[in-house]
């Protein structure tokens, strides 16, 4: 099997990548949002396990939540008390926006079989006084995963930790780079699979299956690339469908700027002795969500995108009642749209309602 | 647009009438200092009052310009004007209500008594994160400049860590630095005079607060509202001290004299969630039943719910600091619930109204936490409905009244048990 | 050259045959359960009006809601794109098109040579489209054909309908009736509520230029004249605005055609 097909296996069926690590009695770590450091739950010999929605319709999570509340915070809620998280040694969250506090609440409060805790960060990048607030969050999470696990977190571990983590946004980055060419070497939907993946499970796996696909489709060039090449933004995507959908709309999705994907691998951390100040300055020297400030930089980042990968379009994702993404593509829409058409859309995270969708796609790519 | 059943507040209070007359006058200095030239400030969010009070800095706050707005049943209007900008129906009606009024190409002749157009802003993402990222679209509309305050949320409980008051502070004192960087001056002591003065100001809402517990009631919310405002935009102002000094007495002779809001009180209600701005008066329509809204959560999210020995005018910054990640406006789940059911118990609570607005991304979070606490810690209701209260054209005033209706016959017939 | 365009929307098919750039044949129907055979039927259906063969038509375009569907199409065109081809067939000014069929609404914004420039569509609900329309001549008891020219003829004033659910709004249509109002004010509440919700549909792509409405709202005048009033812009409307999806259609077939014998040349 290729691999590509051994990366859609891994996402089809994360399952394995549970059972075959908590096979030796490991523990594992759900998070959610970018600024919970892998690497320390790594350093302590932790799985972190980042935890995706599933496309169903919410079931049981709207007895809690009202239905105005987040779409993914309300799926993840629901696949909770589903325990479809039970293997979870321990959920972590961190502060970017009220959706993802209320969920903290009420996972706290509702699900008594997986502990939650929350990460504490600032919401201004490249302050100072943020970093010693942050670093000081990050020491008691330290402690927290060396509680969990029985391990002593040393400045070594967490070197090799980060180092680990760094060669996996290094080998995306440069798999990514591969669809700047005018035929891109791997798709969109191909590429957010492999992602994905590359997120789920364990890094020392992902790795070596990273250079392996490097290798295999460096020299290879997908069908149907005369489209228009598009950028994906948006709240998380988690679900290939959507990549796809626009695909076969007749878009290339050229580059997507998703948490799933290139907001995942864009930077690396930057030399540092101290590795706790390394993480530190690695999630707050840069502002890659809507929540974070300053937006500028959020704009700028896009626009590198923009340029890098030869974009004719924009289009954003907002999950419904995604607040955070529909203040900024309602903000940077008039700015964007003098450089690149820019389209947003309001997209069920349970995916339904997908012939409107599809309308607007493709009118958006025949209008391109 | 609405289904002419509308219907202001009816007030009882005389010191309501003395607020509403100092709301105007805010207004209208802020207007005069824009006509002298004075740079205007629009501050998006619960920063400490306490520090454009030390900078001289005229500020609109944006929590109450769209109560000004929804009040005068504009509401509708500006918010149409900002989702044709884009912005959907799913972030904050409040939100859309004041961005739309700031890039309307004219306003009412009314609202232009109230309205300054903003030089500077400066904005924090206290309560939520509609605050901390709406006003950049007015920074860019209008060109100006403009500084976020980066306030931590409250992850710890009551027991906040020293890094945590740091951090803010130091946030804090980034605003003031701004601000004399765009031509304040900064007046430290007028900061602790300002500190002295919150510190006073909700004392006195305190014991405001202690006698509307009395039964019955010699206050509803609908006052309560207006009564609010001087925690709003009069916090460390002598003016503010005044009014509430005022408003305690009125209370203290009620409660001497046995006056309640009504004369045969048979049930007390606490609406949690944001109630018809548009509407107030349908807090009152309740009363038909002998039944007064004695509270609402909308008086404690406006930035007075902490413990004002806390204030040290000695430490100014760390006060505001620290009494801004303690107060109820950056709770933990624990803190809102607990406080709900405190709040629920003395005041001698019947039943819980749970207005959900679906723009709001913050206070829906809490209903079913709040229910489950107030049910079993208190063995009361509480009857969860739609309602915009801001959202003018949402407004439905039958299934509105028919969900009112239905819940106070049922909490009459379990009293009645 | 002969080329068809056949469009499937929720509520109506449609089919237009056009040869030598006029208009033939055209038909209107209503959808039935099964949208590949109501394309068939209509489809069928004009070409016998024009006395002509299936091997006849050079070129087949499907558009609208069913246009996936259309086995015999040689390509499908979103209704996006074909409405504001066909609006500016009809006039070749257009630049703003508004376009309500039953169960959506759009705004489109169009260059000098009907190719779209930008456009947005209502969220996914029937209160900003026809349906709401037919939910009130049910509700009202009046005709559809009717409802317009007697919103316009308002006995009292207006009655305001808040409800932005059209399901919802039945309450309150009922109160006014209950009360008494009279059943005009009440189609005229109902008439500017679309208005108003299409308005702001229409502002986020920008009002400018020479308007058309198209679709079955445009045979409410009611609601046509609220909007002209709203937009400050009069309304152009062809002589039967529900076929302007299919006509695009079989422009696009039309221009397709062109460009494959030019490049055979």
């Amino acid at each position: 099997m290729g691999t590509l097909e051994t990366m859609k296996d891994i996402f089809d069926n994360p399952n394995k990548i549970i059972e075959e690590w908590k096979k030796d009695g490991r523990k594992v770590v759900g998070h959610r949002c970018m600024y919970v450091p892998e690497e320390i739950i790594h350093a302590a010999g932790m799985l972190p396990y980042p935890t995706f929605g599933t496309p169903e319709p919410i079931k049981k999570a709207d007895s809690y939540f009202q239905p105005c509340a987040c779409e993914f915070v309300r799926n993840l809620f629901d696949l909770a008390l589903d325990k479809k998280f039970g293997f979870l040694d321990s959920m972590v969250l961190c502060n970017t926006c009220d959706a993802v506090r209320h969920l903290y609440n009420m996972w706290d409060t509702y699900v008594d079989s997986v502990p939650c805790y929350m990460v504490n960060n600032p919401q201004k990048m490249y302050d100072e006084s943020g970093f010693k607030f942050y670093r000081m969050e990050l020491e008691k999470f330290k402690k927290l995963m060396e509680d969990l696990s029985g391990n002593k977190i040393t400045d070594e571990s967490l070197k090799k930790s980060i180092e680990l983590y760094d060669e996996t946004r290094k080998l995306l980055k440069e798999l990514n780079d591969l669809r700047k060419r005018d035929i891109p070497a791997i798709s969109g939907s191909e590429f957010l699979v492999t992602s994905m993946a590359s997120m789920l499970m364990p890094k020392e796996k992902a790795n070596p299956l990273l250079r392996k696909l490097i290798d295999e489709v460096k020299n290879r060039e997908i069908k149907n690339a005369d489209g228009p090449r598009i950028l994906l933004t948006g709240s998380i995507i988690d679900n290939p469908t959507l990549i796809e959908l626009v695909e076969d709309m007749g878009g290339v999705v050229a580059v997507d700027d998703l948490c799933t994907s290139a907001k995942y691998f864009w930077y690396t951390t930057k030399p540092n002795n101290d590795p706790m100040d390394a993480i530190v300055r690695f999630n707050l020297e840069r502002t890659l969500c809507a929540c974070a400030h300053p937006s500028e930089d959020r704009y700028d980042y896009l626009q590198e995108l923009i340029r890098e990968f030869n974009v004719d379009g924009i289009i954003y994702f907002n999950i419904k009642y995604c607040h955070p993404f529909v203040y900024e593509s309602a903000i940077f829409r008039k700015k964007l749209e003098e450089e690149v058409p820019t389209l947003t859309l309001e997209v069920d995270h349970s995916l339904s309602g997908l012939g409107q969708l599809k309308t607007r796609v493709q009118a958006f790519i025949e209008m391109l | 647009m609405t289904t002419k059943v509308t219907a202001p507040g009816k007030k009882s209070l005389q010191t309501s009438l003395e607020i509403g007359k100092a709301v105007k006058a805010y207004y209208a200095n802020i207007k005069e200092a824009k006509e002298k030239g004075v740079p205007v400030i629009w501050s998006y969010g619960l920063i400490p009052r306490e520090i454009f009070n030390a900078l001289d800095a005229p500020a609109i706050y944006l929590e109450h310009l769209p109560v000004v707005i929804g009040t005068k049943q504009l509401s509708g209007h500006y918010i149409q004007i900002a989702e044709e900008e884009g912005f959907s129906r799913d972030v904050c009606a409040f939100h859309r209500c004041f961005l739309g009024c700031a890039v309307a190409k004219e306003r009412e002749p009314y609202l232009e008594k109230f309205f300054a157009p903003p030089d500077i802003i400066v904005a924090t993402n206290l309560p939520c994160m509609s605050e901390s990222k709406s006003f950049l679209y007015v920074a860019d509309h209008y060109g100006i400049p403009y500084h976020f305050v980066d306030a931590p949320i409250n992850t710890w409980g009551s027991d906040i860590p020293d890094y945590a008051v740091e951090y803010y502070v130091d946030q804090l004192q980034g605003a003031i630095d701004f601000l004399v960087e765009h031509g304040f001056n900064y007046n430290r002591d007028k900061l602790k005079e300002s500190v002295c003065l919150s510190k006073r100001l909700v004392e006195l809402w305190n014991e405001i607060d202690g006698y509307r517990k009395a039964v019955p009631s010699p206050m509803s919310s609908v006052d309560g509202f207006t009564a609010c405002y001087p925690l709003v935009s009069l916090a460390g102002t002598q003016l503010g001290v005044t009014l509430y000094e005022n408003l305690l007495e009125e209370l203290k002779q009620k409660v001497a004299n046995k006056e309640g809001v009504l004369d045969n009180e048979k049930l007390r209600l606490m609406w949690f969630g944001v109630p018809p701005v548009y509407n107030m008066g349908l807090l009152n329509y309740v009363e038909k039943y002998d039944a007064v809204v004695v509270k609402s959560m909308v008086e404690y999210i406006v930035g007075g719910a902490y413990d004002p020995s806390i204030m040290d005018p000695e430490r100014p910054l760390e006060s505001l600091a620290y009494k801004s990640l303690v107060d109820i406006i950056n709770p933990t789940s624990e803190n809102m619930v607990d406080f709900v059911v405190k709040t629920v118990k003395e005041f001698k609570i019947d039943g819980l109204i749970g207005s959900v607005k679906r723009s709001c991304g913050l206070l829906p979070g809490y209903m079913r936490l709040i229910k489950d606490a107030v049910y079993q810690e208190v063995g009361i209701p509480t009857s969860i409905f739609d309602l915009d209260g801001m959202d003018i054209r949402e407004y439905d005033d039958v299934t509105s009244k028919a969900n009112l209706d239905s819940f106070v016959e049922s909490l009459l017939a379990s009293k009645r048990k | 050259m002969i080329t068809a365009g056949v469009d499937v929307g929720s509520l109506t098919g449609k089919t237009v045959i056009l040869k030598d750039n006029e208009i033939l044949a055209w038909n209107i129907i209503p959808t039935g359960p099964d949208s590949s055979e109501t394309a068939k039927e209509v489809f069928d259906m004009t070409l016998k009006q024009a006395g002509l063969t299936m091997e006849d038509i050079e070129y087949i375009v499907s558009t609208g809601y069913g246009r996936v569907v259309v086995p015999f199409s040689n390509k499908n065109i979103t209704e996006i794109t074909c409405h504001a081809k066909g609006a500016n067939w009809f006039f070749p000014s257009v630049r703003l098109i508004l376009d309500m069929g039953g169960q959506d609404c759009k705004g489109i914004r169009c260059d000098d040579t009907g190719k779209v420039t930008n456009f947005a569509m209502n969220d996914k609900c029937a209160a900003g489209a026809g349906r709401s329309m037919e939910i009130m001549s049910g509700l009202l008891d009046t005709p559809l054909a009717e409802m317009g020219g007697l919103s316009l003829d308002i006995k009292n004033r207006l009655a305001p309908l808040s409800s932005t659910c059209v399901v919802f709004a039945r309450t309150e249509v009922l109160g006014y009736l209950h009360e008494g109002t009279h059943k005009n004010d009440v189609l005229a509440g109902a008439c500017e509520a679309l208005a108003d919700r299409v308005y702001t549909l229409l502002k986020r792509v920008g009002i400018e230029g020479d308007f058309v409405i198209s679709g079955g709202i445009a045979k409410n005048i009611g609601v046509v004249k609220r909007i002209e009033q709203k937009v400050g812009l009069k309304a152009n409307i062809c002589f039967e605005p529900q076929i302007v999806g299919a006509l695009g259609a079989a422009v696009f077939g039309r221009g397709i055609l062109e460009k494959k014998t030019a490049k055979k040349k």
